[in-house]
């Protein structure tokens, strides 16, 4: 689902067409892109707790992916992120690994560039972020003259619900449609102005 | 020394060059020259001579003279006999793309095959004669290199094809950095030279099916007689629904192949970069890249390097798939490249319209001269872009018609005032031709004419006509006497010549014109501007092809004529005020002055003038003719052109003339000299170099040519057809000038009826 951030004098908004039921979640590292639209894990349940642990179990599988490609590369993962998905990577990645390697989790394209500017000659880039548009990159003088590898990861957004657990210490913030916020929070969950419990 | 030291002392050199008045081109040189013979000092070997294309500043290209450090204790020399372009680098150095950087002057090339000549004392695995592929070699005829660049060609792997190593290297680590299964699928998106190596390394190593994608089916036959599969995208990229591979290596090296390559690899699939466009900022779709959980790797083949593995493992299996005839290159189409042709090849492969090419060195001199350490460096040697250009020792002359001057001609002159003392005086000069006689209305002027020449005073027109030993008349009259005086004389059965313009009005051009075609007495007007050395050598490089196709040219004559010349003329020699009457003189600035340079402009392009705009102006009250014209002309070939002379600015005396092309230009005023991108014979590419300089009056080459063009039984080269070119585009300057409005000369000289 695509939610559209309106930023005004007195904070920002999400609007979004929402069902009752339904909840949409989205990594603040998707807002931190000041873009007029994101995308967002979207889950049709009553329930909001049984949907935030759903989503959590999303995030968590894009985390694990992203420990596995490390572990299988021997990365010392650095990660460029702050959301949920970051921290679930940063938990899961230890310190180990011979050669450095970047996982991007902000669908900042500045941050995504800094990331390949930044990656050792021959280094390895995972992108598990989501992008609405083509990014502006330098591909000959990043990638190709300095070998570098991006591998992609399917986005926190763009992945089915799973099971998941539930994480005291990683609640959402809680967000009605229209409503204003302040960011900060590591993810959000986005409800229409009316749910269901 | 450190590479900051070595950037300082070459400051502190150059510096010091500047003071001595050595700059540009010059101090490169010497820096060369010092350079190369610390090297080889260093490993105790000499300086061989050899030719290499330079690039010495940007867009420009040359083959100059070279040296090249003979081969040290751990290096060979090897003459090479053809040198690979490598099209994406080598264009997009040429083109300067932001992220290509290349520092002036700059010595392109980096993969080529040849004849070992040299070894050094510490190599033993190649010999003196030994045929050899060198990597990072460039395109020039003798490369010294070391021997860990250098391969040994199997003995059944052509020259050509082991040229191709480097680019063989290129593609094949990229093949590596791809990990194709054996017998897995793959594809290459790019038909280029790197595409297909990437393919049949690919198929050759042992990979699966190929499919190669291209925007263009330019190499499509090259891939299909293999059994490849070929797909043409459309116009925006698209590929036909269900095409997915799980390897695609994209060799086109621009953003849309890499969006191709993105779009047709399959979920979780490997797409290796082995071309790249050299944007700071590629849009890439990054969608595509998490969504689909791709591999995007970057394989330039720097990263071997980089990894410490190098380029000798991909380039010697580049050359064991040739020997074992797994890869096979015969069916490539190379372009062979004359390194003399190396700037206009340039230019095309900007434009994207060469690919696969190779230049062949094996014109130049087999046997390279040794020099001495000690010899000075070639400062001034090739001439530069602003300085007063030197002209080749060995310029190509065009055909002097003094020389092959042959026949008589007995003269006379009709009309003994300004212009016919200059006339005379070249008549004098021309080896066929003797004045005769001189006849003027004013009888002191005829009598001095004749009498500065050693001829006679006729009484009368008829009496000139009379005589049997005059052959030719020169009407050097005012110019509304042109026709009714010419149409008289060609009866007479005389050639004659008309002083320019040919008329005073296209009805008198075609007048005279039409008694010549008549009578089928030869008619001609003073165009001597033609018979300059420069204008024929000029003429000589069009005809050769020196210019490419012809695309533009500006004729520009500035004077200050004192108000003393509408009264006689530059000398005073003969009062009259014809010259400020429009009907007499059919014009001003235009046809008195500019038609010089219009004839020669147009006589140089070749090409008919389709469209004339034009304005004109006069200062004087007192007189009815243009001081001033502006005049636009475009040509039949698409050339476009202006023509700017006035007589009345202040002060000046100035001409400039110049004619261009796609492939070269020539001034003939204010400097005559060339700037080619073809090396034609020994001139110089890529650097102004002056034309040749007249050594005899160019007039008295126009009446030499002239006679013997009469005694050959040949029309006159300055005939009929210049008269009514040049005529008709003056006609139509005033037309346009006159109706605010572009005129077709071809629309004016229709009227007339007349045909050449």
């Amino acid at each position: 689902m695509t939610i559209n951030p309106v930023l005004g004098y007195d904070g920002t908004r999400l609007q979004a067409d929402l069902d009752r039921d339904t909840y949409a979640f989205i990594d603040s590292d998707a807002l931190a892109t000041g873009r007029a639209r994101l995308d967002a894990l979207v889950i049709a349940n009553p329930s909001a707790r049984e949907a935030t642990s759903a989503a959590l179990g999303a995030a968590e599988m894009v985390a694990r992916e992203v420990a596995a490609l490390a572990m299988a590369h021997d990365l010392r993962i650095k990660t460029i992120g702050n959301g949920i998905v970051a921290t679930l990577v940063e938990e899961l990645v230890g310190s180990g690994g011979r050669t450095e390697g970047l996982a991007v989790t902000s669908s900042d394209p500045a941050m995504i560039r800094q990331a390949l500017e930044i990656a050792p000659d021959l280094g390895f880039v995972i992108v598990a972020a989501s992008f609405c548009e083509p990014v502006g990159l330098d591909v000959y003088g990043d990638i190709h003259r300095r070998g570098l590898t991006v591998r992609g990861v399917k986005p926190f957004a763009r992945r089915e619900a799973c099971v998941g657990r539930v994480r005291p210490d990683l609640e959402p913030l809680q967000v009605s449609v229209g409503e204003v916020f302040n960011p900060g929070a590591l993810w959000y969950r986005l409800a229409s102005r009316h749910p269901a419990r | 020394m450190s590479e900051a030291g070595k950037a300082r002392a070459k400051a502190r050199v150059k510096s010091t060059l500047s003071r001595m008045g050595v700059k540009g081109d010059d101090a490169r040189e010497v820096l060369l020259w010092a350079r190369n013979r610390a090297r080889a000092l260093r490993d105790r070997s000499t300086i061989l001579e050899a030719e290499g294309i330079v690039w010495p500043r940007a867009g420009a290209v040359e083959v100059a003279p070279i040296e090249v450090v003979a081969a040290g204790p751990e290096s060979i020399t090897v003459e090479i006999e053809t040198s690979v372009v490598s099209p994406g680098t080598e264009r997009a150095n040429y083109l300067r793309l932001p992220n290509a950087s290349v520092e002036y002057p700059f010595r392109p090339g980096y993969s080529a095959a040849g004849l070992v000549t040299d070894v050094g004392a510490r190599v033993s695995e190649i010999r003196k004669g030994d045929r050899v592929a060198v990597v990072g070699a460039p395109h020039q005829s003798l490369v010294t290199s070391p021997v860990g660049s250098a391969f040994k060609i199997p003995e059944s792997v052509s020259l050509e094809h082991a040229a191709c190593i480097e680019l063989g290297a290129i593609a094949g680590q990229g093949v590596d950095k791809a990990a194709i299964g054996d017998g897995a699928p793959f594809a290459v998106v790019g038909a280029g030279l790197i595409g297909l190596l990437a393919q049949r390394i690919a198929v050759g190593s042992g990979a699966g099916h190929a499919t190669v994608i291209a925007r263009t089916s330019r190499n499509r036959a090259m891939f299909t007689a293999s059994g490849t599969r070929f797909i043409a995208a459309d116009e925006d990229g698209g590929v036909p629904k269900g095409t997915g591979f799980p390897v695609v290596i994209e060799a086109a090296g621009t953003a849309a192949a890499l969006d191709l390559a993105l779009r047709v690899a399959e979920p979780g699939g490997r797409v290796v970069i082995l071309g790249s466009d050299r944007e700071l900022e590629t849009p890439v779709n990054m969608e595509r890249i998490t969504d689909r959980e791709l591999t995007l790797v970057g394989a330039h083949v720097r990263t071997v390097d980089l990894s410490g593995e190098g380029r000798r493992p991909a380039a010697e299996r580049f050359l064991g798939l040739l020997a074992s005839k797994a890869l096979t290159l015969e069916d490539l189409e190379f372009e062979v490249v004359d390194p003399a042709d190396a700037g206009v090849f340039y230019r095309r492969l900007a434009e994207s319209s060469a690919d696969m090419a190779r230049f062949d060195w094996s014109g130049c001199r087999r046997t390279p001269p040794r020099r001495r350490v000690m010899s000075l460096p070639r400062v001034g040697r090739r001439g530069t872009e602003f300085a007063e250009p030197p002209a080749p020792a060995d310029a190509p002359t065009a055909p002097d018609p003094m020389s092959n001057a042959h026949g008589h001609a007995g003269v006379a002159f009709v009309g003994c005032g300004e212009i016919a003392l200059q006339n005379a005086e070249a008549v004098s000069l021309a080896t066929n031709a003797q004045l005769i006689c001189c006849f003027d209305t004013d009888r002191i002027l005829s009598d001095d004419l004749a009498r500065r020449h050693d001829a006679e005073t006729a009484e009368s027109l008829r009496e000139v006509l009379g005589r049997g030993d005059v052959d030719l008349v020169v009407l050097a009259v005012p110019h509304h006497l042109h026709a009714p005086l010419a149409t008289e004389c060609l009866r007479a059965g005389k050639a004659v010549v008309v002083e320019k313009p040919p008329a005073s009005d296209l009805a008198g051009a075609v007048a005279m014109v039409r008694a010549a075609q008549e009578t089928g007495s030869p008619l001609s007007v003073c165009f001597p501007y033609r018979y300059a050395r420069s204008a024929l050598e000029a003429e000589e490089l069009v005809r050769r092809g020196a210019l490419g196709e012809v695309t533009g040219f500006q004729a520009t004559w500035y004077q200050d004529k004192p108000p003393s010349y509408w009264l006689g003329g530059h000398s005073g020699r003969s009062s009259s005020t014809w010259r400020t009457s429009k009907e007499l003189a059919g014009g001003g600035t235009l046809i008195m002055n500019a038609s010089h340079y219009l004839d020669l402009v147009l006589h140089l392009c070749g090409s008919p003038v389709t469209s004339v705009t034009a304005m004109i102006a006069k200062e004087r009250s007192s007189s009815e003719v243009e001081d001033h014209v502006v005049a636009t002309l475009q040509l039949e070939n698409g050339a476009v052109g202006s023509l700017t002379a006035c007589g009345a600015a202040r002060g000046a005396r100035y001409e400039e003339l110049r004619v261009w092309g796609s492939e070269g230009h020539v001034e003939l005023a204010p400097t005559p000299r060339a700037y080619l991108l073809r090396r034609i014979d020994h001139r110089s590419m890529a650097r102004w170099q002056a034309l040749a300089s007249d050594d005899v009056s160019f007039r008295a080459r126009y009446f030499t040519h002239l006679v013997t063009d009469l005694t050959d039984g040949k029309p006159p080269a300055v005939g009929p057809e210049a008269i009514l070119t040049t005529q008709t585009v003056m006609e139509a300057a005033y037309q346009s000038a006159r109706l605010h409005r572009e005129v077709c000369p071809s629309d004016l000289l229709a009227e007339w009826d007349i045909e050449l």
